[in-house]
């Protein structure tokens, strides 16, 4: 029986292996304060070599495997995280997805300026800002992409409205 | 006090839910304020995003682990 995704529980994770990434997509979008739904976590993680390191051994404690339509057991290892650009990954605590880019080309060194480190809990977590959340929703606009983006866009203008 | 649940959209709509969303260490988020509700479709519920902003991130995380343990629950056919 599959278990529903534990956000926090993920985010512990990569917090005690010391992941630098991005919080985006859903979750981003839901601590900037948009009432939205989403059932998977979507991290942008630094490329670098080091922090590949960090983010493998995390992946392991979390017993990822990738989500593959054709039943087989393949998990994470160095080689496929340095050269595949998106792993949508089932985890112990629910689905990760570990993307390269997100939108059309935004990788990390273009969105980590448009961040902020939020307290989630006792954990720092560093979110990709409303406005380039529905930016990179603009750009991949999927059906499910253009659906959220009108609560995004009243959601950002009620933010700065209150000069949040 | 009617609740707030999401639709298949991905976004939250004025329906009862089944459960509060309650925090790791046992504090529930604010409830939404008592305004009125906007007709449906008219758009984004300024209420419900204003009560969404009023909360800490901590708090929003919480509301949305509650609706996606919820749905998980009504899933596998166990009650919430």
């Amino acid at each position: 029986m599959e278990s529903a995704p534990r956000y926090l529980d993920i985010l512990e994770i990569l917090a005690r292996h010391q992941v630098e990434h991005i919080v985006v997509g859903g979750v981003a979008a839901i601590l900037e304060g948009a009432p939205v739904s989403t059932f998977d976590l979507d991290i942008v993680p630094n490329p670098a070599p080091e922090n590949r390191q960090r983010l493998l051994a995390a992946v392991r404690e979390l017993e990822a495997r990738y989500l593959d339509p054709a039943g087989r057991h393949l998990v994470p290892d160095e080689a496929k995280l340095a050269t595949l650009r998106m792993h949508q990954l089932l985890t112990k605590a629910g689905p990760l997805d570990v993307l390269a880019t997100i939108g059309k080309a935004m990788t990390y060194e273009h969105l980590v300026g448009r961040t902020h480190e939020r307290m989630v809990g006792n954990l720092s977590v560093r979110c990709l800002d409303l406005d380039a959340v529905i930016e990179s929703k603009e750009q991949a606009n999927r059906d499910k992409d253009r659906a959220a983006l009108p609560i995004l866009r009243r959601t950002l203008e009620l933010k700065r409205q209150r000069g949040a | 006090m009617q609740g707030r649940g999401f639709g298949q959209d991905g976004l939250l709509y004025h329906q009862p839910m089944s459960r509060k969303a309650t925090h790791r260490n046992g504090h529930e988020p604010s409830p939404p304020p008592e305004t009125p509700l906007a007709p449906p479709g008219s758009g984004p519920d300024d209420a419900l995003i204003l009560w969404m902003l009023s909360l800490t991130p901590t708090e929003r995380l919480a509301v949305a682990q509650g609706f996606v343990d919820s749905t998980y629950a009504l899933r596998n056919g166990k009650r919430s």
